[in-house]
């Protein structure tokens, strides 16, 4: 059955899984050879190239993950879900085969940015005092794909009532937000949920901290 | 008697304006069950809910003998559905959704769905979106049968269908119940249709089921009966329904009666009633004019 899921899943994801693994593969080589190119003289300016290159990374990431995780749906979407609610299988199993599926496609996209960072550093000879991470910067990308497209897969799984839930829950804790900068001013609740979230142990940490495929 | 499909007093709200209301059917194992009723009165919706596409108010549902929807995979995996509209990946051809669809049936009949293709003349190549509805309709009977199913539920199968196509579609059906004798459970809005291969009916209107009978007993049962009567109102507690009642002038009226049998006749002779004429109704005579009585609420 997985085998099927995986097929199927492939023929209708397969261009767009083309298409980021080419960006994968290229974000590495560009952001090196641009960083490069434009500050090779000094090595803090390559440095803070890097990292501003480095804000592609999770960018690529949520795009992939965003991309990836409706288009599996879409075709089951398409059909009311008739389909799939009519197959003789669970319906939690259905979705965990969906999502071991969609799991497989990333590891294209993980791998050519493995390959585009190996083939960026390379290709270039490193001042002293730098060091490369391609490994590291592969494994957080991977683990940022991961998180995000777990997100994004259920999200675009979850039906109408539940997503309605969500965007009232949403809604509810926005106005709470707002009644609460009113009453006290120095509090930001937007702000402390999305620092719990994005930093350790928060459940979106891997999209933190620095993305750097050249440091020192 | 078993059932291979049993429901118990049925509620579902679709809408403000439209609901199922204490549906109860039973379906029995091996019957070729025709599901009648005019457009937009709840067959969908109530197939929908058999098949747990749709979650019931109140009610229960058995599928095979299966619980819905706590028994849904076992059964489903026993049960061949041809949905009303077209639910396909359409980015898959032919040979791609045949492959994806075997992995989940472990009964899969290979040979068949190769001779069926051939039949249906579908091409493994071409993609599901590009199919025309004949040939759509072809793939998702072939699908449902290859999976050799001990149940068929089909939702207006032969609507919008050529001829040529309904022809190959119903011969192909007819083919595996004969061989299997598998329980097919077939909705139609279309009496004639259904006539012809059903041996049990269910007509449904406004969300409930009107009548549920063998098909020879409501071909047989239903009749037009011109009468003479002295007194029009004499007719008190009679052992048929009446389903609906016309003065023709005098004291001549034509009525027509559900469960009608010659016997009856000495009982209106008793009630004064002279009949004159008995005419057999056509199916879809017979079955618009029960609809009519439920609808008046003359008739049950």
């Amino acid at each position: 059955m997985l085998t099927a899921m995986i097929r199927i899943q492939w023929k209708g994801c397969r261009h767009l899984v083309t298409a980021l693994a080419v960006a994968a593969f290229g974000l590495p080589i560009a952001s090196v050879a641009a960083g490069w190119h434009a500050s090779a003289t000094s090595l803090p300016r390559f440095l803070s190239e890097l990292e501003l290159w480095g804000l592609l990374y999770p960018g690529l990431a949520a795009v992939a993950a965003l991309a990836l995780g409706t288009a599996i749906w879409a075709s089951d979407r398409r059909g009311h879900h008739v389909y799939a609610l009519l197959l003789p299988v669970a319906r939690w199993r259905y979705v965990l085969l969906r999502f071991a599926a969609g799991l497989v496609l990333l590891v294209p996209v993980i791998l050519a940015l493995w390959a585009g960072a190996v083939a960026a550093t390379a290709a270039i000879d490193l001042p002293p005092g730098l060091r490369i991470f391609p490994h590291a910067l592969t494994v957080k990308f991977g683990l940022a794909l991961l998180l995000l497209f777990s997100a994004c897969f259920a999200a675009a799984a979850a039906s109408g009532r539940t997503l309605g839930i969500a965007v009232r829950l949403l809604g509810l804790f926005l106005a709470v937000h707002v009644a609460v900068i009113l009453l006290r001013p120095g509090v930001n609740l937007v702000w402390m949920l999305v620092s719990a979230l994005a930093s350790w142990p928060g459940p979106f940490a891997p999209l933190g901290g620095r993305w750097m495929l050249i440091d020192v | 008697m078993t059932t291979a499909i049993e429901a118990r007093g049925l509620h579902y709200r679709a809408s403000p304006e439209f609901a199922i209301e204490d549906l109860s059917l039973s379906v029995p194992a091996g019957a070729l069950y025709g599901f009648l009723g005019p457009n937009g009165c709840g067959k969908t919706t109530t197939i929908r809910l058999l098949l747990g596409l749709l979650r019931a108010d109140a009610g229960t549902i058995r599928l095979l003998e299966q619980p819905v929807p706590g028994g849904l995979p076992v059964a489903l995996a026993r049960t061949g559905v041809m949905p009303d509209r077209p639910h396909l990946h359409r980015y898959l051809t032919v040979a791609e959704t045949l492959g994806f669809h075997r992995a989940f049936y472990p009964g899969w009949d290979a040979r068949w769905a190769a001779e069926l293709l051939g039949e249906f003349r579908l091409i493994r190549g071409q993609k599901v979106a590009s199919l025309s509805k004949g040939e759509s309709a072809k793939l998702t009977l072939l699908l449902a049968l290859c999976q050799t199913p001990d149940l068929l539920v089909l939702d207006e199968p032969m609507d919008g269908l050529d001829p040529v196509v309904r022809r190959d579609v119903l011969a192909a059906l007819l083919d595996y119940v004969s061989r299997r004798g598998a329980t097919v459970f077939v909705s139609s809005h279309l009496v004639h249709e259904l006539e012809r291969f059903c041996d049990w009916v269910g007509v449904m209107d406004r969300g409930r089921l009107v009548v549920e009978l063998p098909m020879a007993e409501f071909r047989n049962g239903i009749k037009r009966i011109r009468v003479v009567t002295a007194d029009s109102a004499a007719l008190a507690d009679p052992p048929f329904t009446l389903l609906a009642r016309e003065r023709d002038g005098g004291a001549a009226e034509t009525w027509v009666v559900r469960g009608w049998r010659p016997e009856m006749g000495r009982w209106l002779t008793g009630a004064s009633v002279e009949v004159r004429e008995v005419t057999d109704l056509d199916l879809e005579d017979g079955f618009v004019e029960l609809l009519r009585a439920f609808r008046t609420g003359s008739g049950t």
